[in-house]
């Protein structure tokens, strides 16, 4: 059995792209760009697969959103996730039970119900339904405060970790090379466009080069002199005992952030929002979350108050100032591209832009999309709105 | 508890040693269980003759209890309407409902148990039935019908504000180190807030009827609570706190009642060892018990078995072979001349050397591991000492983190009388100390130990979630390597107990199959046990927004 991630020591000294980042979005960006025919590709990671957001995030995979780009684009995503096992050969626990958002209060309502036009408009099967409602999708939950919830039965939930494993499996069968505890230490340029990224381990010599490396992206980009305005915010999540199942759908409030889900171990895994988190990469527990979490989950569901927490974690959004994603070429650097700046949601994501970037970078398709989401947009104002944001 | 307390044990069967002193009745799965008020549910079940408690979560694997001491998933029951309750933790009550859990029909005849049989390797859960489509979304209902153990609570809990404390120094951990450093602090005119997870003060040393320290008046020590996170943050909506900016280091508590929210100047670990279960094919069944479990079973009046085989080394160990007396005992035997624990559902016989040798129960020491995630969370360096992973301190206790302190047998030390004091002291001194000064690294891993001889049963070395020695080697077998990666690959160490149980044993594992020495042992997450939800709602009182 050969094995997925590669020694350190085996790194080459010569790639046709380097990407930087070995979670979710970097494997799918390597995947996609062998699979296109790209020879030598190379995946580096300071630290082991799984240890960043790919490997700390709830696992929500859904299509209700309010800006049509991202509805659209994670209508194809979810149609990747659906059939990933089977092609990807690795169970990833892809679950349709859907994503129920609750709103409390006239403003959030109203907020939804424009969102579920936009939705209805994409041709998504989202409809708004009332307490009674959703007393009936899940009959635990306390309604008397909900005034009214968006519901797509499509949305689903899945199991993170093995769509780490199953990208690096598939990269390694495609010859990509996967590096992890291999930190990138420099990147070389001839003045005009990349030539070299240095590790500890030594230099590989690459025209192209990747940044796939979410929160920590503007660190990578600091090292070539770019300036990128994305920044790490903590974000933590919790998980129970496992329970039998009993709960279908992820649900979602919006004013507090809070979401839950029933994985297919049987934990409820969820998080909520803190607004008092400072920005920077902390990766820290805190007891404020457990409370604020606690307290919202408890109030929606009060049979849960006897479940236990099992363990706590927390990982880093990659939150940009208009939240929306920061991607595409570097104005003045040739063979500097990146695909980072996606919030909290870059896992459900990273199927469809791995393969976006792919045949933008090859093909030269989706030019539009890279233009709206490149990086000058801060430079020129032009800033963009999603409002349907958890955490 | 001396010699002459001897009893003689119905074969197969735990008993009794004392009389019921307060009678009550359980109603377990519908049947009436006699049990003494108070005493632990899981007691009296074992008393009863009962020791299959549950199945295990992913083969349906027999399980009972094997700790005593709130660690393990063995003794996991619904108890009056709530889920996965440890029934070693819980007094028994008149009326009480005892259910078994996890189980399709009844804990002895589970139909899910087909799984185990249809796995005798093991299951590969990421891989298994990926081929066709239709399949796959076919075994994905299946499983997730059958996933989970407990069933949702059936009604609503109340929510508890927390009780809020500040003292000078905080000693987790009431054996004889804790005892002795808390004292030590107390004299030094400190307050003191000693606590302790057990019910009775002494730790080990209490378990092996050796002299305990006397616990000075000054000292406020309280049994049965443990600490069960420490985080380090500023109190921004914490109820009945003050605001602050500064980040500030808090221990969370618990006792019966609920959670204590303390603030303390110096934080003194003392938390001990965890047993760690040898890696033999069967040793999860039924009827294993720890040296500790074995111990404190006799102290609450129950025997653990009628025919003991004693597996491993240790203080312990020796202690309950003393305590069963010798006509009850068989060996000690090393782990590695131990190839199969037999029996349906509980022990029946344990095979050495090629030979079966009948009985009813196995006790096992030997290996620990420190209980360090108290340590930890705190901010405490974890290395590998060769043959566990132990606390980094120095001589007067100082970890890596300011004002956290570690003494005795988390550090890996034995108990040192002038040392724990010298800690007392230093932690009374408060946490304006300078940083820990440079601590010596323990010595570099010794050779890995060998694995276990190949065996047709499964050799489950992660029993909260069934990861077994298999698992370990095709995790490292496909390039993780590195503790995190196999701990995420595999699953082990994310149940009940979070590790403490495997943590140590699969560290040595993942080596000798191949992988990375593991110089620390994974994150230890909060909480340090399981926390209920309703506990925990009312930490924060700040509006909520709409």
């Amino acid at each position: 059995m050969s094995t997925v991630v590669c020694d350190p020591r085996d790194l080459p000294e010569d790639a046709d792209v380097v990407v930087v980042g070995a979670g979710i979005m970097g494997l799918s960006a390597a995947y996609n760009l062998a699979l296109e025919g790209v020879g030598r590709v190379v995946v580096l990671d300071k630290g082991y697969l799984c240890g960043g957001a790919s490997g700390r995030n709830g696992g929500g995979v859904r299509s209700q959103w309010s800006s049509e780009i991202n509805i659209r684009l994670m209508k194809r995503s979810l149609a990747i996730c659906a059939e990933f096992a089977t092609r990807m050969r690795i169970n990833v626990w892809f679950r349709r039970g859907g994503y129920l958002f609750l709103a409390r209060s006239s403003e959030r309502a109203a907020q939804l119900a424009r969102s579920v036009e936009l939705q209805r408009a994409h041709g998504l099967p989202t409809r708004l339904v009332d307490a009674a409602e959703c007393r009936r999708i899940v009959p635990e939950l306390a309604t008397d405060a909900i005034v009214v919830a968006s519901y797509n039965p499509q949305d689903a939930v899945v199991f993170p970790w093995p769509f780490v494993w199953g990208y690096a499996a598939a990269c390694r069968r495609l010859g990509v090379g996967i590096f992890p505890f291999t930190e990138l230490i420099g990147i070389e340029t001839d003045g005009r466009r990349v030539t070299a990224v240095a590790t500890p381990f030594g230099k590989v010599r690459t025209p192209l080069v990747v940044n796939a490396a979410g929160a920590w992206s503007p660190e990578v980009a600091r090292l070539v002199g770019v300036e990128m305005p994305n920044r790490p915010h903590r974000h933590e999540i919790c998980a129970t005992e496992p329970l039998k199942p009993f709960l279908k759908p992820l649900v979602a409030e919006l004013a507090t952030g809070l979401y839950f889900s029933q994985s297919m171990r049987g934990e409820l895994v969820g998080g909520i929002s803190n607004e008092q988190v400072p920005e920077g990469l902390d990766q820290r527990s805190s007891l404020r979350f457990l409370g604020l979490y606690a307290r919202a989950l408890t109030g929606l569901v009060p049979r849960l108050g006897h479940v236990r927490v099992l363990r706590q974690w927390a990982g880093c959004y990659d939150i940009t100032p208009d939240g929306s994603p920061i991607v595409g070429e570097v104005d003045g650097l040739e063979g500097f591209v990146l695909l980072a700046g996606f919030m909290g949601h870059g896992f459900m994501m990273a199927p469809i832009m791995g393969q976006l970037l792919a045949r933008y970078l090859l093909a030269g398709e989706e030019a539009e999309l890279f233009a709206r989401w490149n990086l000058r947009r801060f430079a020129t104002g032009e800033l963009l709105q999603e409002t349907m944001i958890l955490g | 508890m001396t010699g002459g307390d001897r009893v003689f044990y119905a074969r197969g069967m735990c008993v009794r040693r004392r009389p019921i002193q307060e009678p009550v009745e359980l109603l377990v799965d519908g049947e009436r269980v006699a049990a003494d008020r108070g005493e632990p549910v899981a007691a009296a079940l074992l008393a009863a003759g009962r020791s299959l408690f549950g199945r295990s979560v992913k083969y349906h694997r027999p399980r009972g209890p094997l700790c005593l001491e709130g660690r393990c998933d063995g003794c996991l029951m619904r108890v009056d309407g709530v889920p996965n309750v440890m029934s070693c933790r819980v007094g028994a009550e008149d009326g009480m409902r005892v259910e078994t859990q996890n189980v399709l029909g009844s804990a002895r005849v589970d139909l899910l148990a087909v799984t185990d049989w249809f796995f005798p390797e093991g299951m590969d859960h990421h891989h298994m039935f990926t081929r066709f489509g239709p399949i796959n979304r076919l075994m994905q209902k299946v499983a997730r019908r059958i996933a989970g153990v407990g069933r949702l609570p059936d009604a609503a809990a109340s929510a508890v504000a927390p009780r809020e404390l500040d003292v000078d120094v905080l000693v987790v951990g009431g054996g004889r180190s804790g005892i002795v450093a808390a004292n030590a602090a107390a004299r030094e005119g400190a307050s003191v807030l000693l606590v302790e997870e057990q019910q009775t003060f002494g730790g080990e040393a209490g378990l092996l009827g050796e002299s305990v320290p006397v616990l000075g008046p000054p000292v406020d020590a309280r049994r049965g609570v443990g600490a069960v996170a420490v985080y380090q943050e500023p109190a921004v909506g914490f109820a009945g706190r003050e605001p602050t900016d500064e980040a500030v280091r808090w221990v969370l508590l618990e006792d019966a009642e609920g959670l204590l929210r303390v603030r303390c100047g110096s934080l003194v670990v003392a938390t001990g060892t965890d047993p760690v279960p040898p890696p033999i094919a069967g040793a999860d069944r039924p009827g294993v018990f720890s040296a500790r479990a074995a111990l404190r079973a006799l102290q609450w009046g129950i025997a653990v078995g009628g025919r003991v085989a004693l597996v491993g080394w240790g203080a312990a160990l020796d202690r309950a072979a003393t305590v069963l007396g010798p006509e009850q005992v068989l060996g000690p035997f090393a782990p590695t001349q131990v190839s199969a624990v037999e029996g349906r559902p509980r022990v029946e016989a344990i095979v050495v050397d090629g030979r079966r040798l009948p009985c009813d129960a196995l006790v096992f020491d030997g290996v620990r591991s420190a209980a360090y995630a108290v340590a930890a969370q705190a901010g405490g360096e974890v290395a590998w000492d060769g043959r566990g992973f132990v606390v980094l301190a120095d001589d007067d206790g100082r970890t890596h983190a300011p004002g956290t302190f570690a003494l005795g047998r988390v550090t890996g030390r034995l108990f040192d009388r002038a040392r724990a004091e010298a800690v007392g002291r230093c932690a009374a001194k408060g946490a304006g100390l300078a940083p820990s000064p440079p601590l010596v690294r323990p010595p570099p891993r010794s050779a890995p130990a060998p694995l276990p001889a190949q065996a047709s049963d499964k050799i489950v070395v992660c029993r909260c979630e069934d990861v077994t020695l298999h698992d370990l080697e095709e995790a490292v077998q496909s390039g993780y390597r590195d503790i995190e990666s196999v701990k995420r690959y595999t699953g082990f160490g994310t149940g009940w107990c979070q590790g403490k149980q495997c943590v140590a044993l699969c560290g040595q594992m993942i080596a000798s199959a191949g992988g990375d020495d593991a110089e620390r042992p994974f994150t230890a997450r909060p909480p340090v046990r399981p926390l209920a939800l309703a506990r925990l709602a009312k930490l924060v009182d700040e509006p909520e927004p709409r």
